[in-house]
């Protein structure tokens, strides 16, 4: 595989998954962060 | 509601035959209509949900069986061509939206009863332990522990030899129950010491949680005497299945009687509690002396 | 292993004179350690989730055994509840998630006319990740206090209490949701720009629908699982006390963060069994599905509502009042899509022209049995009779209605349906029969008696009950082990298809629509396909 990807969709592809890897790291982060600041007060 | 007081009669209806010979096992096929008005209102509820999913059901079914059995290839049927209906799609929306409010309003109606422990007659403290309860009776200073009777423990043990048929009331007997008068409402605060446990009482269609470091709040009140028995409900370890509930409802006399005695029992233990509290001191004493 | 080898060596022949492969499959184990193909790697997550059923189901028929009759004959209680908790782990996350990550991975690049997924070596690296995952659960189960015992829930305080075992039960949940997350992205990244031209979303098929928004799905609540149970590891090892009452912390909180998780989960679970379903039916019935648009707005909705309903999990941990009706009736209005798909399933048999070959009656189980789920979680969504059937066997029959001639079925169906595509064989068709009977049969005698024994008053995670529940335990039983033993025939007509068989034509089934795209390539379909992307109309 690898032959059949454009630079346009090899672009697409690589920004598709940053965007969603960032969001699942973000929404661990985001939980616990919330349950440390609940922890808090 | 109307429709509520309508399953409530056939609620009874059922009830009677349900109730008629008290057969074991194979009978066990329903909900129990319990011994509260509120645990008849949970029933009068669970059969009028049922009643309409399964009248949803035949009808749904009935369609299924129907095309399975009249449009078959087998048979040379050909096939149609049609691949939507928006007029279809809007019914088979909004006709569930429908039956789904309906149900709400008695639903809503329940829920906010179960939450009123307003205008109690006596509060008692239920503490999950691992793998017992502990009863404390606020305003009368009783405490005690309820634990698995004797005869369930060691029938219970592994290759134990006993036929749990053989032992009453097998993993429903405690050596100690909780006693409440009957026709008062009895407020009930649940919490844990340990782990997360559960309190459920069927026959009176009451269930909490018992969380360390929360307490939470409960009412029964039930007005014919006899005994109830419940299991914990929520997983807490090895002997989660072991550490059962019985409340028996006495009639009022009987239980200030019963009162009286646990207060009396306590007295006469306590002279002899202090006693031993002073041999344990001197020993200490003794030891540190040499 | 090896004959699917042969079966893609053979394939790979076939083709490269025509295709030029300077390089293809390697051979022996390094084939699959390093394999970035989808179709191998789909028959990897296929193999694995085989064998993770069955490992899983061996743990289910310990569980029936020692309730087979009242009293304690065969485990330790403790032992009993690490059982429960297991089985429940790896039927999850290692038998019905990797099922329908494997058909993605099959079927998907097929059906939208791409080469492979977008992202080939993190796929490879998914698979693996999960491999390593459950090696590490299962030897957790050998640890000193023995395995986690605190149900697949892992509520604290009581999951604390767990022994060596604990941090390795929690690198596995790491490690399985990771792979997770990265099969989802890949999906996700695939199905967003590698559809060939002029397939628009609207005219997927419905099983990449349904992976679409699973994936989305995944990636939103997998990691509010990961952190549910980091803040486990480090309240049992860092001194932290986001759950200890003791320290000012909540033990409810954990079961918020993880019913946000779990709800989620289990629509997770079902949704590719619907996309599954949605081909299966339209193929047999010789129709096309009836109201494709609005079965793509229903899945949709369910992923939605999926998110504000958790709460029904925890009807009596002691919310406000406001809590509680929120979530009954927010957990109501899911019956409304759900029975939009039903019905919509329903018409399009209706005035078709039917025929019922194996992945056709599991579909039509599936209609049957699921929507008998579906009845038990509406009469559980109503939160004052909840009380009633929360934590008892009710509710342990309601999941395993909408898991196992739900979602499992589906998987079935839908292995059935294509592994003539994969293997280019027909099956021993009569055997699959008996098969889809006898399961059929056995899940049903397996399974129905629990809703007696939930409203009886039984209640769930004991190993021993008292003597009034012993008849229908008996039956359960008895249909646990039949039911059990009838998936030995599952994986008897499997390697049997692989081994040989009549050849299959492209097309398989005489109902698949020609604008399948995985109709049109050759069955075995060739290792490499739509190296050039096909015209759709």
């Amino acid at each position: 595989m690898g032959g059949g990807l454009s630079p346009e969709q090899r672009r697409r592809v690589r920004w598709t998954t940053v965007l969603l890897t960032l969001t699942a790291v973000g929404i661990y982060v985001a939980f616990i962060v919330s349950s440390v600041l609940k922890a808090q007060h | 509601m109307k429709m509520v007081k309508r399953s409530l009669a056939a609620g009874a209806a059922l009830t009677m035959l349900a109730s008629a010979p008290a057969l074991a096992g194979w009978s066990d096929l329903n909900l129990r209509v319990g011994a509260t008005p509120l645990s008849r209102e949970i029933y009068g509820l669970h059969m009028m949900i049922l009643w309409i999913c399964v009248a949803i059901a035949v009808a749904v079914f009935a369609v299924m069986i129907y095309s399975i059995a009249t449009f078959r290839k087998s048979k040379g049927a050909i096939p149609a061509t049609f691949d939507h209906s928006t007029k279809a799609e809007i019914i088979w929306t909004v006709i569930p939206v429908g039956i789904l409010v309906f149900m709400a309003i008695p639903a809503a109606k329940t829920l906010v009863r179960i939450d009123d422990t307003r205008g109690s007659d006596m509060t008692i403290k239920a503490t999950g332990y691992q793998w017992k309860w502990q009863y404390d009776y606020v305003d009368q200073g009783i405490s005690f522990f309820s634990t698995l009777s004797r005869a369930s423990n060691e029938a219970r043990q592994l290759h134990s030899g006993i036929d749990p048929k053989t032992v009453d009331n097998y993993l429903l007997d405690v050596d100690n129950p909780l006693v409440v008068p009957a026709g008062k409402k009895v407020r009930m605060l649940i919490t844990s010491a340990d782990v997360i446990h559960s309190w459920w009482l069927p026959d009176f269609a009451i269930k909490k949680d018992a969380i360390p470091g929360y307490i939470n709040e409960m009412w029964f009140k039930v007005d014919k005497p006899g005994t109830y028995r419940g299991q914990c409900v929520e997983l807490c370890g090895r002997d989660h299945g072991f550490m059962p509930i019985v409340v028996v409802v006495m009639e009022q006399a009987q239980y200030d009687a019963w009162v009286a005695q646990q207060k009396s029992a306590r007295q006469a233990a306590a002279p002899a509690a202090e006693r031993i509290a002073q041999l344990n001191e001197t020993t200490l004493r003794v030891e540190n002396a040499e | 292993m090896s004959s699917t080898q042969h079966t893609h060596d053979h394939a790979f022949h076939h083709v490269s004179a025509a295709q030029h492969d300077e390089h293809g499959p390697a051979t022996g184990i390094m084939r699959w350690l390093t394999t970035t193909n989808h179709k191998d790697i789909g028959t990897m997550y296929l193999v694995f989730s085989l064998i993770m059923f069955l490992t899983g189901g061996s743990m289910a028929l310990v569980i029936r055994a020692e309730l087979f009759q009242p009293g304690m004959q065969l485990v330790d209680p403790g032992f009993f509840n690490t059982m429960t908790t297991v089985h429940a782990l790896i039927m999850v996350f290692g038998a019905v998630m990797p099922a329908t990550v494997g058909l993605a991975n099959w079927m998907i690049p097929l059906q939208i006319g791409a080469p492979d997924m977008a992202l080939p070596r993190m796929n490879n690296f998914s698979f693996w990740l999960l491999v390593a995952a459950f090696a590490l659960l299962i030897l957790s189960l050998f640890m000193p206090g023995g395995g986690p015992a605190s149900g697949w829930t892992l509520y604290p305080p009581l999951v604390l209490q767990t022994g060596d075992a604990l941090p390795l039960a929690i690198f596995a949940i790491h490690l399985a949701g990771a792979s997770s997350i990265m099969g989802s992205i890949n999906i996700i990244v695939t199905i967003m720009n590698l559809r060939a031209p002029g397939m628009s979303l609207l005219k997927m098929p419905l099983f990449v629908w349904t992976w679409l928004i699973t994936a989305y799905l995944l990636i939103a609540v997998m990691p509010v699982f990961a952190g549910a149970v980091t803040m486990l590891l480090t309240d049992h090892f860092f001194h932290t006390t986001f759950f200890a009452a003791a320290g000012g912390g909540d033990p409810v909180l954990y079961q918020h963060i993880f019913w946000f998780f779990g709800h989620p989960e289990v629509y997770i679970m079902i949704l590719p069994a619907f996309g599954i379903i949605s081909e299966i039916i339209p193929t047999f019935a010789r129709k096309p599905l009836f109201g494709y648009d609005s079965m793509v707005y229903a899945t949709a909705s369910i992923a939605f509502l999926s998110f504000i309903v958790w709460g029904h999990h925890m009807f009596t941990v002691g919310m406000p009042l406001a809590g509680e009706m929120f979530f009954m009736l927010s957990t109501m209005l899911i019956a409304v899509p759900t029975g939009v798909k039903v019905f919509n399933w329903t018409a399009t048999l209706w005035k078709g022209s039917l025929s019922f070959e194996p992945p056709m009656l599991f579909a039509l189980a599936f209609l049957f049995l699921f929507t008998i789920g579906g009845f038990s979680g509406l009469m559980m969504a109503i939160a004052p009779v909840d009380f009633q059937y929360q934590d008892t066997y009710f509710i342990v029959a309601h999941f395993h209605y909408v898991l196992v001639p739900g979602a499992v079925f589906a998987i079935m169906g839908g292995v059935y349906y294509w592994l003539p595509k994969w293997t280019g064989h027909m099956y021993d068709m009569k055997l699959a029969k008996v098969h889809f009977w006898l399961s059929t049969i056995f899940v049903n005698v397996l399974f129905f008696p629990q809703h007696f024994l939930g409203l009886a008053g039984m209640p769930r995670r004991i190993p021993d009950y008292s003597t009034q529940f012993t008849d229908w335990n008996m039956v359960s039983s008895i249909g646990g082990f039949g039911f059990g033993l009838s998936q030995l025939l599952f994986v008897y007509v499997i390697w049997k298809c692989v081994k040989g068989g009549a050849p299959a034509t492209a097309k398989v089934w005489d109902g698949a629509r020609t604008h399948g795209l995985e109709w049109t390539v050759p069955s075995p379909a060739p290792y490499h396909t739509f190296e050039e992307a096909p015209v759709v109309e």
